[in-house]
């Protein structure tokens, strides 16, 4: 909803400038054609007053004052996009900068970890040494290598080598439960029906799709995908024009990347793109809370617990956070989460302020039962 | 500060309680809520006991029966659309004579009919279908468990898979896009061919072979059949007798009166005057 203002603001200003331009074309179109005229003239015999005239017209035609106000129209619109630009997408975050201690030789590490997985050896190999970090193993490296190589081949439509790779990996991916193997030979037997023929396909499908029973999960889609050669020819308007969706092929090169890197002990995600991605979930919320409090600054070098809640995506939060109902502060190692009496749970500050250090009991802010503080118990995650 | 934040905490807890209080005082009101519903329920079915039902003894009861006229023509039709639809040829035939009652279909036409129905049963579609097609062409274009079993049968005896997927094309999925109900079926079917061989198929999917199927199968295109021919899926006295049950049903709610509690043999149940007739 807020680009909305930027894009208008952009559609004012291409459409002063379309305006702009065609009235800058129709003066100088004018000029052009007095000058022609001029010139014309001059052939003739009577040529006397021909410049004197010309300058007359040019000063009646007063082009410089019109370009003037084209300008200053489309100046106007000029000014206000940018504001408006500044206005939705914040280009300072150095409001929100701290001056973080890091590890470096994590950083590094991440670093070159990044570079090895996004297939970039020879500038991976170059900050490694330059660094002074030691070179990670081989095998890890060429394990990157081959992933690429098969993730590459998968955008060409080729899945040879990924099926290769299931192959020799199979009984790790029945283990893991992973649907991999079925969805990359589902995308093969596809292609097969598509470019051979619906009898080579079957055959493909007797090989590959046999093993798997009527009360397996994949059984439905097995089903479909049989059915689906009906239509081949004519998939996009048939009961199955799903089987043409790109996604198909996204979803099963995530998938793979996935199970490439569980069986490498490595996580799917990058560290680094992990970090940069949580980060510009949070850096608005950051931006917008040092905006409205500008007395807070000063304190956000040295803050270690934010006053506003942070939403982060599912995929992004790797442990669980108790937070006390009553004090509305986050659990910490010097403030553990407490079980009560009465199974209700408390941070230990809430319970030494509300048992008077202990010293006497008090009544659960849930229920009406009478708490001994010695008796409540600290919880681990 | 810390005296402050005491005192908050207590009325906290004061506010607490007498929400609990409220609470409770909503659940006695719950009770007495509940305990007048069931006092206009039973009120209800107290009225409802009350209300008489007519009684008709068995033989006022025999004298309105008998001022229903029914024509033995009547009667004699009614059997033989029984016969006919139930398909007992020789029994057509000797009532014809008995009666002078006609068919409405002929006796050839009873005669195809119960063959491509036989065939289907013992499994021999592919001469179901030639007589199938003698009799109405059309059936057979529409019948999808027909083409179904067909399919499936050039599994069993082995057909070349470029020929079982040829059918499958030009018979079933035509099929299909007139009806996507048998969309779900088609999958099931066609998920047999990733086997090589019939024993290889799975316990699951085997109900697709069994031969229960073709009694089902013959069913349905018997009654095609009869469709296309007298517009009747089944015989007209078994809908006299669905309209008969029905109708007691009903008369049961108004009335005591003789029922015809043994269909088979049209007994009614007696209701003699209570006093002793001279």
């Amino acid at each position: 909803m807020e680009l909305k203002n930027v894009k208008d603001a952009f559609d004012r200003v291409t459409k002063k400038q379309k305006l702009c331009y065609s009235k800058t074309h129709e003066v100088v179109d004018k000029m052009s054609q007095e000058i022609d005229k001029a010139l014309k003239t001059i052939q003739e015999d009577n040529h006397e007053s021909v410049v004197a005239d010309l300058k007359k017209t040019f000063e009646e035609i007063a082009p410089i004052n019109l370009l003037e106000a084209s300008q200053k129209e489309i100046n106007g619109v000029l000014t206000k996009y940018p504001k408006a630009l500044d206005k939705t997408l914040n280009p300072d975050i150095s409001t929100a900068y701290r001056n973080v201690k890091f590890d470096t030789h994590t950083v590094h590490q991440i670093l070159a970890q990044f570079f090895y997985r996004q297939g970039m050896y020879d500038v991976g190999d170059c900050f490694i040494s330059e660094t002074g970090e030691v070179k990670p193993e081989s095998s890890v490296t060429k394990a990157f290598m081959e992933m690429n190589m098969i993730l590459e081949a998968m955008k060409e439509r080729d899945l040879g080598p990924a099926l290769k790779w299931v192959a020799s990996n199979s009984d790790k991916l029945k283990e893991a439960k992973s649907d991999l193997e079925l969805k990359l030979h589902s995308l093969h037997f596809l292609e097969i029906a598509k470019d051979k023929t619906s009898e080579e396909a079957i055959n493909y499908a007797r090989k590959h799709f046999a093993t798997y029973s009527a009360d397996s999960c994949c059984f439905p889609e097995i089903q479909k995908l049989m059915c689906s050669l009906l239509w081949i020819r004519n998939l996009n308007k048939s009961p199955y024009s799903e089987f043409l969706s790109p996604v198909l092929w996204t979803n099963a090169a995530k998938e793979l990347t996935r199970q490439y890197c569980i069986l490498l002990g490595e996580s799917p995600e990058s560290p680094l793109s992990v970090t940069v991605a949580a980060g510009s979930q949070v850096l608005p919320t950051f931006l917008k809370y040092l905006n409205v409090l500008p007395e807070k600054r000063k304190e956000w070098q040295t803050m270690e617990q934010l006053l506003v809640p942070v939403e982060l995506s599912e995929e992004y939060r790797f442990y669980s956070v108790f937070v006390c109902p009553v004090s509305k502060e986050h659990s910490s190692e010097d403030n553990p989460p407490m079980r009560l009496a009465c199974g209700h749970v408390l941070c230990k500050q809430s319970i030494n302020r509300m048992s008077r250090n202990g010293s006497r009991s008090f009544k659960c802010p849930y229920c009406p039962t009478d708490i001994d503080a010695s008796q409540c118990k600290q919880l681990y995650f | 500060m810390a005296d402050n934040e005491g005192n908050l905490n207590e009325v906290n807890q004061v506010d607490e309680e007498n929400q609990y209080i409220v609470e409770e005082a909503d659940e006695e009101n719950q009770v007495e809520a509940e305990n007048e519903e069931a006092q206009i329920s039973e009120n209800e079915e107290f009225v409802i006991q009350e209300q008489p039902k007519k009684l008709i003894m068995s033989d006022v009861w025999e004298q309105y029966l008998t001022t229903a006229e029914i024509r033995k023509e009547d009667m004699n039709r009614l059997v033989m659309n029984f016969l006919v639809v139930e398909g007992y040829l020789e029994a057509v035939e000797k009532f014809q004579k008995e009666s002078g009652t006609k068919p409405e279909v002929g006796v050839a036409s009873i005669s195809d009919r119960l063959a491509v129905k036989r065939d289907i049963e013992s499994g021999d579609l592919e001469d179901a279908v030639e007589k199938l097609n003698a009799i109405n062409p059309e059936i057979l274009k529409t019948n999808f468990s027909l083409n179904q079993q067909r399919f499936i049968e050039r599994i069993r005896i082995g057909v070349t898979i470029k020929e079982t997927f040829n059918f499958a094309e030009k018979e079933l999925k035509p099929l299909v896009e007139q009806n996507l109900a048998f969309l779900e079926e088609l999958e099931k079917t066609m998920a047999i061919l990733r086997f090589r061989d019939l024993p290889d198929i799975p316990e699951a999917e085997r109900e697709l072979l069994d031969n229960s199927r073709w009694f089902k199968t013959a069913a349905e295109v018997n009654a095609a059949i009869l469709t296309s021919q007298t517009g009747l899926k089944c015989p007209k006295l078994l809908d006299l007798l669905k309209m008969l049950t029905w109708t007691q049903n009903q008369l049961d709610e108004k009335v005591e009166y003789p029922r015809m509690s043994v269909l088979p043999t049209g007994q009614l149940t007696v209701i003699n005057p209570p006093w002793p007739s001279e």
